[in-house]
Order: C-alpha cells, then sequence, then structure tokens
C-alpha cells in the first residue's frame, strides 16, 4: 500500500487492482476472456474500446455489480471476487451521474457517510470541505434538479471522494456533458487525481479523452486487451492497425516483406518496426507527413507519390486528400501559420509526400476480427 | 320553485335521454313500451305485445328500466320518449305523489275480473308474483318449514335462508313469525312498537341470512345450493327447479305483489298508450304468458285455460292463491322510505 | 424613401406579422383544450352543480334543509358511511400490500416476461365486473371450488365462510382493485434509474437499505397516486360487496340507488351524493398535503 500526500494536504490512501483469468460470458457473446490487467497503486488506468469491446463489464466487475464466470480480482492484497457491491468500499461515478434526485446536495454527498454511521458534525464536516474541493462552496441545500450538468458532475465526484476509497471507477462520467465543458472537466479531474492520488479507473470510447487523462491505456476489444500502455507509446507505436485506426487518424498502406526488406508495391520502405509479418500495413499518420521535394530527397525519410484530391479547411490546420500513383487515399494534415497559409498546390497537382524512417511503422492487419 | 327544480333536472338528465336517442325511434312508431328486460319483457312481447299490436295494427317499440326513476327523469326533464312504463304497484303511490303517471279511464278494464287490488286509476296489473318460502327437499324431504314460526327456527331447521334484501316482505313475515295471522299483519306493522318488534324478529335471523339484492342472485343461490331455504319469488325460484335445484316452494302464507302498466305523463302518444294496455290486459294474450315465464296475470280470467301441470306453477292458481295475501301498497306507500332506512341500519349495525 | 431601414424600423421589422403567427399557434392549443373543458363542464361541473341545488330541495318542491337534516338524525347513514369507509380502507390496505409486492416483482422481470405479466395483470380489466364477481362467486361460496376441494381432500369439514361477508366483498374488491394500484405504480417504479440502486450499495449501503433510502421514496408518488385512486373507486362501489358482501356490507352507492328509488324528490340521494363527495374530496386534499409534506421530508 502507497501513501501520499497530495500538495494541498489531503491525504489519499490507495490500493493497487489485479485481475486474473477474469471470464465473462452472455449467453455466446463472449464479454471478457482471460482478463489479466495490474492497474499500481495511484495509477490513472483508462479501459478504452468500442461498444461490446468488454470495457464496461470489466469495470462492472470491479464494482462487484457483474459477476464474472472465473477469475480473480484483488484490491492490495485481498480477494474482492465474492464480494457484493456494498462491501467493497470503492467510490464510482456513474454515466448520467446517478444522483439521487429525492435528495438535496448535502444528503446526496452525505449519504455513504451516513450508511458509515458517522457522527453529524463529522459528516457535515467532510462535506463541507469536499465540496470546497470540487469548487461548490454553498451549494449543500441545492436540489439535484437545479444543478447544471457541470455541477452535477461535482456533486458526482464529491459523493465518490467523501467517504476516502481508495478506488475510484468512471463509468463514462462526462459523456453526458457537452464539448466545452468536457474537456474543462477532463483537466479538473485529472488535476483531482493528481491531487487525491486515488488508484483511478476511467472506461469511456472516446481516444482523445483516454490519451488526455490517463496514465496508461488499456485498449479492449473483444472481450480481450488488445495493448495496454502509456497513451504516447499507444499513439506513437500502436502494435496492430485496429489501434492504430481506433487511436488518432491514420492512413494505412499494405506492405509486403520480400528478403528481409520492406516493399510498399515495388518501393522499398525503411521501417523503424516490423511487426506485420511477410504482409502488413504502414501506418501514415496525417501529421507526420510532409509535403515534400521529388528534387532534394533526404535520405532519412521514405517518399510518396500522387496527386492532391481536396483540401479541408479546419480552423488551426488544413486537412488534405492525396490520391497515391498505386491508387490508395491518404490524408495529411498541414498545421497553418503566416508561411504556410496559403501555399497550397492547385486540386489535381501532382504531390510529393515523405515519413521519417523513425515513423515508418508496419503492423499485422488485425481489422478483420 | 318546483318549476326551477325540474328546469335543472331537465338539464341534468337531457343529456343521458339524447343519448339513449328513442326520440327518433319514438316518432316512428304508435306506442313505446318499457318492461324490465330479461325473461319477462321476452313473455310479455310474444304472449301479449306482439299480437295485440296485429289486433290493433299498431306498430310499437320497447326499452328496457330497472327503476321507475328512470321515467320520472323523462317527465321532470320534459323530454318523454315513452308511453308504457312497468312498474311495481308499491311504487305506484310514490310515482302518483311525485307526479309522473297519467291517470288511466275508469273503463280500461273490468276491475272484477282481477285480483283484488291488481288494478288502480293509475295502473293496471300486468304481473303476479308471490314471496314464498321454498327449502331443500334433499336436506328436509317434503317436511320443510311449514309457516314462518318454523322459517325462524334455527334448531329446527338449520341452515342458511336466503332473504331478499329490503324490508318489504320480510316486515310481513316477521309479523306473521311473531303469531300474527295474515288478516292482522298490517294493522300490527302500522303501531310504531309493531314495525319495530318485526324488525328485532329479522334481526335475529341475521347469522343465518344471506340476503339477496336482486332476482338473479336468489335463484343463483337456490341453484348452487348456498342456501337450504329461501324467502323469495316464486318465479324466480322455479327457474332454479327447473334447473336442476330440489327445491319446494310452500305457498302458505305467500305474499302476493303486482307488478303493472301505466302511462307515462307528457307521453308522445297517451291515446295510443291507454289503448295498447287495453288490448294487452286482456284474457286472450295474457293466457299465453305461462308458456314462456313461470308468472301470471293478475286478470284471473286467463286461469280458465290453463291445465292442472301450469296451475301448479303458477301462484295465481286458485289452490295456490287461497293460502296467499296481497301486499299492502298503502302501507308500503306511507311507511317504505323509513322501513328500507330502518332495515339497512338493522344489517349495519352489529 | 430610404432603402435601409432606420433602427426603430429594423426593429419593427415583421414584429406584427410574427406576433400574429404566435398568436395563431397558441389558439390552435387552446382549441385543443376546448372539447376536454366542454365534457368537463357538461359531464362533471354541471351535474355536480345540479345535484348540489337539487340536494336542497325538498320532498313538497321548496327549499330545505331536510335531506341534510335525514342523513344526520336517521341512523343508517352515519352506519352506510362508516361501512363504506371502512371497507374502502381495508380494501385499499390490502391491494397496497399485495400490489407493491407484485409491482417489484414486475418491474425487475426480464423483458418479454414483463409483457406477459402484466398482460395478466392487465387481462380482468378488459372482463366486466359482474362477471368477475360472480366468477370469485364460484370459487368462494360454500360449495365453491374452494371449499369443496378442501372438503373433498378431507382437509376440513365445515365449509369456511368466504362469501357472503366481508371477507368476500374484500376479495372480491381487491382483485378488482388490484389493477389500478399496480399500474401507476409499475410506471413509477419502472421510471426509476437502476444506477441509483448501483450507486447506493456502490456507496454502502445493503439491498435493504438501497430500498429503503432510494427505491422506495423514488416509488412513493405512483404508490400514493395509486392508493388514492383505489380509495376513491372503493367509495363508490357497488355491484361487487353487494354480490360477495351478501347484505351485511352496505355500501353508500346501494344507499343513493334505494333512496333514488324511495323518495320522489331527487334531493333526498342528491344530498347522500354530495356529502359522499365531499367528505371524498376532503380526503384526496388531506392526502395530497400529507403527501406533499413527506415528500418535502424526503429532500432534508
Amino acid at each position: 500500500m502507497e501513501l501520499r500526500v497530495g500538495k494541498d494536504g489531503v491525504r489519499g490512501k490507495s490500493l493497487p487492482i489485479t485481475t486474473r483469468s477474469l471470464n465473462k460470458a452472455y449467453g455466446a457473446f463472449v464479454a471478457l476472456k482471460d482478463i489479466d490487467l495490474d492497474i499500481k497503486s495511484g495509477e490513472f488506468m483508462t479501459l478504452l474500446g468500442p461498444s461490446g469491446s468488454g470495457k464496461t463489464t470489466l469495470l462492472m466487475v470491479l464494482a462487484g455489480f457483474v459477476r464474472p464466470d472465473s477469475g480473480s480480482v484483488k484490491f492490495g492484497d485481498e480477494e474482492v471476487i465474492a464480494k457484493a457491491p456494498h462491501e467493497r468500499g470503492i467510490g464510482m461515478m456513474f454515466q448520467n451521474y446517478a444522483l439521487f434526485p429525492h435528495m438535496s446536495v448535502f444528503a446526496n454527498i452525505a449519504y455513504p457517510l451516513k450508511i458509515r454511521k458517522w457522527p453529524k458534525a463529522k459528516i457535515a464536516t467532510a462535506v463541507d470541505e469536499v465540496l470546497a474541493t470540487v469548487q461548490l462552496t454553498g451549494y449543500q441545500s441545492r436540489r439535484i434538479s437545479q444543478l447544471s450538468g457541470g455541477q452535477k458532475q461535482r456533486v458526482a465526484l464529491a459523493r465518490a471522494i467523501v467517504f476516502k476509497p481508495q478506488i475510484l471507477l468512471m463509468d463514462e462520467p462526462l459523456s453526458a456533458l457537452d464539448k466545452n465543458l468536457r474537456e474543462t472537466m477532463q483537466v479538473e479531474l485529472r488535476a483531482m487525481h493528481e491531487r487525491l492520488g486515488l488508484t483511478t479507473v476511467l472506461v469511456t470510447h472516446d481516444q482523445r479523452e483516454a490519451l488526455t487523462m490517463s496514465d496508461r491505456v488499456a485498449v479492449l476489444r473483444n472481450g480481450e486487451i488488445a495493448q495496454i500502455d502509456s497513451p504516447a507509446a499507444l499513439y506513437n507505436a500502436p502494435r496492430t492497425a485496429f489501434i492504430a485506426e481506433f487511436i488518432g487518424e491514420s492512413s494505412l498502406l499494405s506492405v509486403s516483406l520480400r528478403d528481409g526488406a520492406c516493399f510498399y508495391r515495388d518501393q522499398p520502405i525503411d521501417v523503424a518496426d516490423n511487426t506485420g509479418g511477410a504482409s502488413g500495413l504502414l501506418i501514415l499518420r496525417p501529421e507526420k507527413l510532409e509535403f515534400d521535394n521529388a528534387q532534394r530527397r533526404r535520405p532519412d525519410r521514405n517518399y510518396f507519390f500522387g496527386s492532391l484530391e481536396r483540401v479541408l479547411f479546419q480552423g488551426e490546420s488544413s486537412l488534405a486528400f492525396v490520391r497515391l500513383a498505386g491508387g490508395e487515399l491518404v490524408t495529411v494534415r498541414r498545421h497553418l501559420n503566416e508561411a504556410n497559409h496559403e501555399d497550397f498546390p492547385a486540386v489535381g497537382s501532382p504531390i510529393v509526400l515523405s515519413l521519417h524512417k523513425n515513423e515508418s511503422r508496419v503492423v499485422r492487419d488485425d481489422r478483420g476480427q | 320553485m318546483r318549476l326551477l327544480s325540474r328546469h335543472l333536472a331537465a338539464m341534468l338528465f337531457s343529456a343521458a335521454v339524447m343519448a339513449a336517442n328513442a326520440i327518433a325511434t319514438a316518432q316512428a312508431a304508435d306506442v313505446v313500451i318499457v318492461q324490465n328486460g330479461g325473461v319477462t319483457q321476452e313473455a310479455h312481447r310474444k304472449a301479449m305485445w306482439e299480437p295485440a299490436a296485429k289486433a290493433l295494427g299498431f306498430t310499437f317499440d320497447e326499452d328496457t328500466s330497472q327503476s321507475w326513476t328512470e321515467g320520472k327523469a323523462q317527465v321532470d326533464s320534459g323530454a318523454v320518449t315513452w308511453d308504457i312504463v312497468s312498474l311495481n304497484m308499491g311504487e305506484v303511490q310514490l310515482a302518483v305523489k311525485a307526479d309522473v303517471l297519467t291517470k288511466l279511464p275508469s273503463d280500461i278494464v273490468d276491475r272484477s275480473d282481477f285480483l283484488p287490488g291488481s288494478v288502480n286509476d293509475y295502473c293496471v296489473g300486468n304481473t303476479v308474483f308471490s314471496t314464498n318460502i321454498a327449502y331443500n327437499t334433499k336436506k328436509f324431504g317434503d317436511a320443510g318449514p311449514a309457516d314462518f314460526a318454523e322459517f325462524w327456527d334455527v334448531k329446527k331447521f338449520p341452515g342458511k335462508r336466503a332473504m331478499y334484501k329490503s324490508p318489504r316482505g320480510n316486515m310481513e313475515a316477521a309479523a306473521l313469525a311473531l303469531g300474527h295471522p295474515r288478516s292482522e299483519i298490517y294493522k300490527f306493522l302500522s303501531t310504531e312498537e309493531g314495525r319495530k318488534a318485526a324488525l328485532d324478529k329479522i334481526a335475529e335471523l341475521k347469522p343465518y341470512a344471506v340476503w339477496f339484492d336482486s332476482g338473479a342472485q336468489s335463484t343463483q343461490l337456490v341453484k348452487d345450493g348456498e342456501v337450504d331455504m329461501i324467502y323469495g319469488w316464486n318465479g324466480r325460484i322455479i327457474a332454479a327447479i327447473d334447473a336442476g335445484a330440489p327445491f319446494k316452494i310452500n305457498y302458505k302464507d305467500g305474499l302476493l305483489d303486482v307488478d303493472c302498466y301505466a302511462v307515462l305523463k307528457d307521453a308522445p302518444h297517451v291515446d295510443n298508450a291507454i289503448k295498447f294496455v287495453k288490448e294487452i290486459s286482456k284474457a286472450q294474450y295474457v293466457k299465453d304468458m305461462p308458456k314462456y315465464v313461470a308468472y301470471g296475470s293478475p286478470n284471473l280470467k286467463a286461469n280458465e285455460s290453463y291445465d292442472e301441470k301450469t296451475l301448479a306453477r303458477l301462484t295465481t292458481s286458485p289452490q295456490n292463491v287461497k293460502e296467499e295475501y296481497m301486499s299492502d301498497f298503502a302501507f308500503w306507500g306511507q311507511y317504505g322510505t323509513i322501513l328500507s332506512e330502518a332495515f339497512d341500519h338493522m344489517l349495519a349495525s352489529n | 424613401m430610404s432603402a435601409s431601414l432606420t433602427s426603430l424600423q429594423a426593429r419593427r421589422l415583421n414584429h406584427e406579422a410574427l406576433r400574429r403567427a404566435a398568436r395563431r399557434e397558441r389558439r390552435g392549443l387552446e382549441a385543443l383544450l376546448l372539447p376536454g373543458i366542454a365534457l368537463l363542464v357538461c359531464a362533471v361541473l354541471l351535474p355536480i352543480g345540479v345535484m348540489f341545488y337539487l340536494s336542497f330541495i325538498g320532498e313538497d318542491g321548496s327549499f330545505s334543509l331536510e335531506n341534510y337534516l335525514r342523513l344526520w338524525t336517521t341512523p343508517v347513514y352515519g352506519e352506510v358511511f362508516k361501512i363504506t369507509f371502512r371497507i374502502s380502507f381495508f380494501t385499499t390496505i390490502i391491494v397496497a400490500a399485495v400490489g407493491y409486492p407484485l409491482a417489484f416483482v414486475l418491474v425487475h422481470l426480464p423483458g418479454r416476461l414483463q409483457n406477459w405479466a402484466l398482460l395478466f395483470v392487465l387481462l380482468p380489466f378488459w372482463t366486466p365486473v359482474l362477471v368477475r364477481t360472480y366468477a370469485w362467486l364460484v370459487l368462494l361460496q360454500d360449495h365453491g371450488l374452494i371449499n369443496d376441494g378442501l372438503i373433498s381432500l378431507g382437509l376440513i369439514s365445515e365449509p369456511f365462510e368466504l362469501s357472503h361477508n366481508v371477507t368476500g366483498a374484500l376479495i372480491g374488491m381487491v382483485q378488482i382493485m388490484l389493477p389500478f394500484l399496480v399500474l401507476p405504480l409499475f410506471s413509477s417504479m419502472k421510471a426509476i434509474d437502476q444506477n441509483l440502486i448501483a450507486a447506493a450499495s456502490n456507496l454502502g449501503a445493503t439491498p435493504a437499505r438501497a430500498f429503503r433510502d432510494v427505491f422506495f421514496p423514488l416509488s412513493l408518488p405512483g404508490f400514493l397516486a395509486g392508493i388514492l385512486m383505489v380509495f376513491v373507486l372503493c367509495l363508490g362501489f357497488y355491484v361487487t360487496p353487494a354480490v360477495l358482501g351478501g347484505g351485511s356490507v352496505i355500501m353508500a352507492a346501494m344507499r343513493i340507488d334505494a333512496t333514488v328509488r324511495l323518495y320522489t324528490s331527487w334531493g333526498a340521494a342528491s344530498s347522500l351524493g354530495i356529502v359522499l363527495l365531499m367528505i371524498t374530496v376532503l380526503l384526496i386534499l388531506v392526502a395530497t398535503y400529507v403527501g406533499r409534506r413527506a415528500g418535502q421530508g424526503l429532500f432534508r
């Protein structure tokens, strides 16, 4: 068990979470398949995946709402797999907040403390404190229906942490908020996590949210963990085509392996990393491709040739669609500044694109699975 | 004030009357006649209305009503669509007091042909029924309660008794059980003490009584063997017997009662209605009524044409009627209301 | 004419047309209310007003308080009101005690099964009350299916007195009233977010505690609405207590019917109706007040 002292003095104890061989099937549908997951004490772990990937089931298994068919869940050294939700003592934020509509803000937040039979005075102090933490001082007697979405979110957070749990679970907590508020709350929740040091597990289908908030992200697919890594590693070094497509934008080019060398059609490609086997996919991130000049080739780059099909203005950047000679359509993002503001070639012009060798990664094509 | 209240009543009931909208058809037919539905209405239609209408060259329309107050509502609202209604003789006095009936010509029927008391200035009797003791022959053989003293004797005749949930009939029965002869009943009941004694006597049977609200219910109680004896209406008991119930009617001290035809005040076809009542009361039609229902007409001339079997089923046959007595409608007109309240109070209080 | 509008004109641009459009829309909505209002006036308010007026008209057709005095001085009316309220009260209690668990189970059944179960709850709704009442008689009477069955099995020697008494009336009324409680309660329970129960247990509440603190209070509005509806409907009951009650259960409706037949003026029965209505309205007001107070108590 790790003990942390936040910078404003809020003491937080936290516990690691360990799962082993978790299996859960609903009839023929396999929701979880042999899930082994190690979440470190105080870590912010995000479970990311498309719908039906098993991420919510996994979170519900941790919370105790879904009973798996087999496996183990440990908080610290304690096996909790057979424990009922109310015996697990973990904080949780629900989708749509799940605030009790018939109770005031105070009663909502005090509820876990009342159950734990705290004395009245201590409850009042704790609620005041946690309301200050979520910046809702003075909202004690408000009714839930009188709160805005963001305020409800804060009350839900306050209720989830007021009883000083050592683990915090969040089930798509921000999905009901509009985009601006969601981004603000992402930053706030992340800051709160740093202050409290709780082991936190977030479920989301929003990859940007996952990248923004997490220490590590576990990408789930068909009930299995496809890749588990830091956000940067996940983005920069996706292990499969599915991850590459799911995290960030990318165009994928079919490549083949001949005599130890990698070819796009008949053009040799220098790659930094090849996990694709005999025929893999080369990942082209739009922002990593550069418009280049065929006359001044640099040895550390791979070159691609095509023609400009269309340019979309997107504010801070423009997105160009380039049709390669082989017929594939790739996208290129170009950040705009004074210098390159209006120097796109005309639509239809021949285009040369280049990608640094260190950014050239070939992965296995697992998209169809 | 009276006029105003009629106006308000009109507003209250015209909607319902409109909905029933017999107006259009009422205009189309020569006369509109109303009965209380079911087998009785069917018997009256087949035995009397249809042949009589044919003889007069009339067309008629019919409707169904369960309470004389529906006719009253029509008269009070000024939207009368019915001509002839059938009501209980005991209600006639109330209806006359409420001023909803047309006075009939004195020569409408020959009163000497009719059971005494079954015709008056406003009403011509159409059905005679009686309230009689009947008992389960499986339980008591032929030796069931012979009179009301025995009907009240729960030691000699244990078991449940079905009785009408009303003072009518039960007050008379209690007076008989108290030892008063048939001829003295109403004299006894006309005193405060007499009424109280009779109600107290009825109260004695409360633990053994099943009170029925409707004729259909009394038939069901007898048919299903739910009671061992009944003080109920002869036609309803016969219906149960016909359906296989092992019951026997004891006509001794049976109470005769009459339903009658009256013509509503301001009826759309008053003249036709009077003609029709006169025709359908004739013996040549009413003699056919027992073919369809176990009731007879108070027109005793019909008896001449009946065989033994039919006579045995009719409460108006000479052998049955001689042991029975006629309800005193004036008594019920005077005391019916307060006795109903006192009776329900007796039932409701412990 | 200048080509550009002055600022005042600009602010008034199409102002009238837009206001007319808004008014038209509002009128359209108001017109939709008219049939309902007309029905309410013609079928509810007007008759009650007439009934109220008639209740002050005596037997001789003049203004009089005799109808109300009679209700006060004739003992039967007090008894009948007492019986009516007592029977309605007990029916409501039993319906609530049976209906709440029933609705609770219904709402927790899986989808398809739930539809079937709901159908069975509703089925009696589509059968006339009279038919259902006689069906109960077939089951409950001394020689009915239940008693005959128990006797032939040798379990009892004398039949249970299940019909023609208060027991019979209660059984019949409870069954007929059950859907009136279960339906509003079911929809009230159905609307409860299951996440709230999950949240409560996550915060440490045992299932019983989560029910007490979260599920029950949130189901209360539907529960109270159902209870009130059942009680008020019971007050006007006629057929079932008449047939299954066997005479001793005299409800106000039966007395009203008898009174209509026994008095020449409408006033006698009208006054009974008015008193029943007043007591009912009073009860609803009290129940609503108490319900609201209880509701406020929940927000502490």
